[in-house]
């Protein structure tokens, strides 16, 4: 069980780290649709994780 | 029931990423960017394609009134299929055309980078009347097809005049 939260805590690291990585590399080329559009995907993603996570009994 | 409830968040959290690296990749990396470098005396600047949309008008770039500069357009095609655009560069002073510089077909393969260079030699676009200890300004149009790019071009008035060389009196 503790090395699931581990491997969890790894691909949710890598997910940060890629994210960042792309938003610093290509954000100034995004459209303001673009924008608005990742905006509302981060949010939706860390929301989701949080209820994945709530599921879980964290 | 519960575990498939849990399930549930967990691809839409994937979906949501997914939907973000597909917007960085289709808005963020493909299309077509241009670049603009300018070499003046023994400085090159470069215009980034992130950069025109900072200035919506124009960009300025200084040259002396004795120098060339000299431009490499650079056009990079992220896109699957290959990329053909009519370039034209010409000078205009007061919204009225001076010259023109160049007008050429570009053509860019997939994923690859084609440029243009051309000389603008600024003593050509100076009125002979214009004294030289006074600024001249002037623009640089480049289009492809229907993006204008323009450049101001600030010509600096020659401060201090070349020697004046005194012939040695006779003996």
């Amino acid at each position: 069980m503790k090395l699931e939260y581990v491997l969890y805590g790894f691909g949710i690291l890598f997910c940060i780290a890629g994210i960042g990585y792309l938003a610093a590399e290509y954000v100034k080329y995004l459209s303001e649709l673009g924008k608005i559009g990742s905006l509302l995907l981060t949010i939706g993603l860390f929301s989701f994780l949080g209820k994945y996570f709530e599921g879980l009994g964290w | 029931m519960a575990v498939k409830h849990k399930n549930l968040f967990l691809y839409l959290t994937l979906a949501c990423f997914v939907g973000l690296i597909l917007i960085f990749i289709f808005d963020g990396y493909m299309g077509i960017y241009d670049s603009l470098f300018i070499t003046t005396g023994e400085q090159e600047d470069q215009i980034k394609p992130d950069q025109w949309p900072q200035r919506d008008r124009y960009w300025p770039t200084s040259v002396e009134r004795d120098q060339k500069a000299f431009f490499r357009y650079e056009v990079e095609n992220r896109w699957f299929s290959s990329y053909s655009a009519d370039i034209e560069v010409s000078v205009w002073r007061e919204q009225e055309k001076v010259s023109d510089l160049l007008a050429q077909p570009i053509s860019v393969a997939s994923f690859d980078k084609g440029q243009l260079e051309w000389v603008l030699d600024a003593t050509e676009f100076v009125p002979a009347d214009i004294p030289p200890e006074q600024d001249y300004e002037f623009t640089m149009l480049i289009k492809r097809a229907d993006i204008e790019r323009r450049i101001i071009i600030h010509v600096r008035s020659v401060l201090y005049p070349s020697k004046v060389v005194i012939p040695e009196p006779p003996r």
